[in-house]
């Protein structure tokens, strides 16, 4: 099978008959790199080999290559996100956070985002099953919402720090949103 | 039409399979040094996480902990077994049951804030009574067991059959693993490193359905191989799927979260405002896992994986079988391997996290409350360890533990309904809820034993008879609960360390 970028470039170049681009590609062919190109595939295109264990790479090898780039993508900020919970979280031992007002660290409408969210997606989630069943490109929307899942930490995560930062007064308080709460009160916990 | 070729599968050996397992261990270690280091100073802060748990590892601890080895295994088990219908009743029941907890939840959390655990809950709403404790105490007792041994055993099967390692082997340091790093820090601990499991079920789920298909030939060859099959294989109606997961698996659920102390110590250690969006999204993330891994089920119907001659039978082996058939590279076969350890791990540490808590609150706080910190936080340890050496020794020591597992199920079926009628009818009383509990548990054996083919029927002498009883004792009951009694718990005495 040929590779889904080589076939990109050889319809490109049939249609489009430049002779500038023709002499440039022929100057290319007798140079190591396009011994390469035409020999090996390209780098990228290796790459999507090696990880994916296609020896030619498909559409569907582009899609999970593009999924693994986005999933290490989301593994750092992740990451990231749980060691600034873990950091805040003892910064801020020994402070009551719910003297902290939901609306001084995330506003209405990201609250009210991520509710429906979580609603939508315990209702969509059995029509999507259903879906399956309609066309096979439909295949791809749940591994698709699982690799898009950790957002949802890393937002929950990140209102998290948030309202440790607040709490430390590390955020101003003119981020507050109107009609937030008075001054904070941050005492010694009781236990 | 092109046919989706199989290859044979091999053993990755020993060495990778210990050194995989190593490496998982390692990483839950240095996570569990560093919560102990800066957050755990007290039984207070290891039981319950201080009640500081946010949004974030909330609902990334409550996924992980809800997501069995079986929650990775069975969405591609099901799925091959009876079509996108499997699937459907397998998964939908399974989100529901973590966001049914939420007004209960709410409602107790807002009733009991200090409180720790559902059978301090019942000791309390019942005066005291000692058969109501018990009652809910063996449900607790019983559902960790069960969730330790099934998730133990399920890791073992799957890592043994891609690594070669003996089954035993793999219990025995799995287990010694996560005793570890539980042992050291508790809640705290136990939530921070399903956090990061969690992220070890989504990204991966996504990335071996994706390259899964890649190597059946693509999605639009899997999709028509399967259509090609008919049997109602591409819808949700087929009634088989329904009676094999219908009413009998979302009760099984339902209990098991409503019933499971594991959630109550989420419920109880988050703060206040995250209960619940954290316990929806819980729900709701577990649902793109099943998404995705059911595609895996897809492929195997398209491969026309052999259940007898590829998989012994067992559908549930259909996922380690098309890893290691599909010539799919030996990264992914590992990070699947990780997978389904983190799942064993992060369920096998809720749940001792729960047992520690029942040995902190409804042993020492309630008949030892002026024992020393120090003695209190050994013993809170020592349960741990025991729970996992009688978990080590039922499965080493090859007893059959499918009858525990059927009457933990039964424990728990009896005792869900009397536990929320509880929580939320004032006129429920100790003998109600124990006579509800004990006759359902009584009538569902009986059940069982008479209709030992249909599950649907001893499943329904359970819920009926649960509610039934109680509803009748409680509604002769002329005394009427009062709910603020349950805002007198207090927290546990604790002095820093």
């Amino acid at each position: 099978m040929k590779s889904f970028a080589s076939r990109r470039q050889s319809h490109h170049f049939t249609t489009n008959p430049n002779p500038i681009r023709a002499s440039l590609l022929a100057a290319t062919a007798l140079t190591p790199m396009g011994a390469y190109a035409k020999s090996e595939s390209l780098g990228l295109e290796k790459a999507v080999g090696l990880l994916t264990g296609e020896p030619t790479v498909s559409l569907d090898g582009w899609i999970a290559f593009g999924a693994i780039a986005l999933g290490l993508i989301l593994t750092v900020l992740y990451l990231r996100g749980m060691y600034l919970v873990l950091h805040y979280a003892s910064e801020t031992y020994g402070v009551s956070l719910d003297a902290v007002d939901d609306a001084e660290y995330s506003s209405r409408s990201e609250r009210r985002l991520l509710y429906i969210g979580s609603v939508l997606l315990v209702v969509l989630s059995g029509l999507i099953i259903s879906a399956y069943g309609f066309g096979w490109f439909l295949l791809y929307v749940g591994p698709a919402l699982s690799l898009l899942g950790p957002l949802v930490i890393i937002v929950s995560m990140a209102i998290d720090v948030r309202k440790c930062r607040r709490a430390l007064g590390e955020l101003p308080k003119q981020s507050a949103k109107a009609g937030a709460a008075g001054p904070l009160s941050v005492g010694q916990e009781s236990i | 039409m092109q046919q989706i070729e199989l290859q044979a599968g091999h053993q990755l050996g020993q060495i990778p399979g210990f050194v995989a397992i190593g490496s998982l261990g390692a990483v839950m270690l240095g996570i569990s040094l560093y919560s102990r280091a800066k957050l755990v100073k007290n039984t207070h802060d290891f039981v319950i996480a201080g009640r500081k748990l946010g949004f974030g590892f909330g609902v990334a601890g409550l996924v992980s902990v809800w997501t069995w080895v079986v929650g990775i295994l069975m969405p591609a088990a099901v799925t091959y077994s009876f079509g996108l219908s499997g699937l459907w009743w397998f998964t939908v029941p399974n989100g529901l049951a973590v966001v049914a907890v939420v007004p209960f939840a709410r409602k107790l959390k807002r009733l009991m804030p200090h409180g720790y655990t559902i059978s301090e809950f019942a000791s309390v709403r019942f005066g005291g009574n000692k058969l109501a404790t018990i009652v809910a105490i063996s449900g607790i007792i019983f559902g960790t067991f069960q969730a330790v041994i099934v998730n133990l055993k399920g890791a073992a099967i799957v890592v043994s059959s891609i690594f070669g390692i003996p089954e035993g082997v793999v219990e025995v340091v799995a287990a010694a693993i996560v005793l570890i790093y539980t042992l050291l820090g508790g809640l705290w601990a136990s939530m921070a490193t399903s956090t990061l499991m969690t992220l070890v079920l989504l990204v991966p789920t996504a990335i071996i359905a994706f390259v899964g298909l890649v190597h059946a030939g693509g999605a639009e060859l899997v999709w028509q191989a399967v259509a090609a099959q008919g049997n109602g294989l591409l819808t949700v109606g087929r009634a088989d799927a329904f009676q094999n997961f219908g009413v009998t698996f979302t009760l099984a659920l339902i209990t098991a979260t409503i019933a499971g102390q594991e959630f109550w110590n989420v419920a109880w250690g988050l703060r206040d405002k995250e209960l619940g969006r954290s316990f929806f999204w819980g729900g709701a993330l577990y649902y793109p896992i099943a998404l995705g891994l059911g595609v895996l089920g897809l492929i195997g119907l398209a491969a026309h994986v052999d259940l007898q001659k590829d998989l012994s039978g067992d559908s549930a082996a259909l996922a380690p079988f098309l890893l290691t058939h599909l010539g799919l590279p030996s990264w992914l076969i590992y990070v699947f391997v990780i997978m389904v350890l983190a799942a064993c791990k992060s369920v096998v540490d809720g749940a001792l996290t729960g047992v520690s808590t029942i040995t902190a609150v409804d042993i020492f706080k309630r008949y030892l409350p002026n024992v020393s910190e120090r003695t209190r936080f050994f013993w809170t340890r020592a349960s741990m360890v025991l729970v996992i050496a009688i978990s080590i020794a039922i499965l080493l020591g090859g007893v059959n533990f499918v009858t525990l597992l059927l009457v933990t199920s039964a424990i728990r079926g009896a005792v869900l309904i009397p536990l929320i009628l509880a929580i939320v009818w004032p006129k429920m009383n100790a003998t109600a809820f124990v006579s509800g509990t004990v006759s359902a548990l009584v009538a569902g054996i009986i059940a069982r034993l008479l209709y030992s083919n249909s599950e649907i029927v001893s499943t329904a002498v359970v819920v009926i008879t649960s509610a039934v009883v109680p509803l009748v004792i409680g509604a002769l009951n002329k005394q009427r609960y009062d709910y603020s009694e349950l805002a007198k718990v207090q927290d546990l005495q604790t002095s820093h360390s």
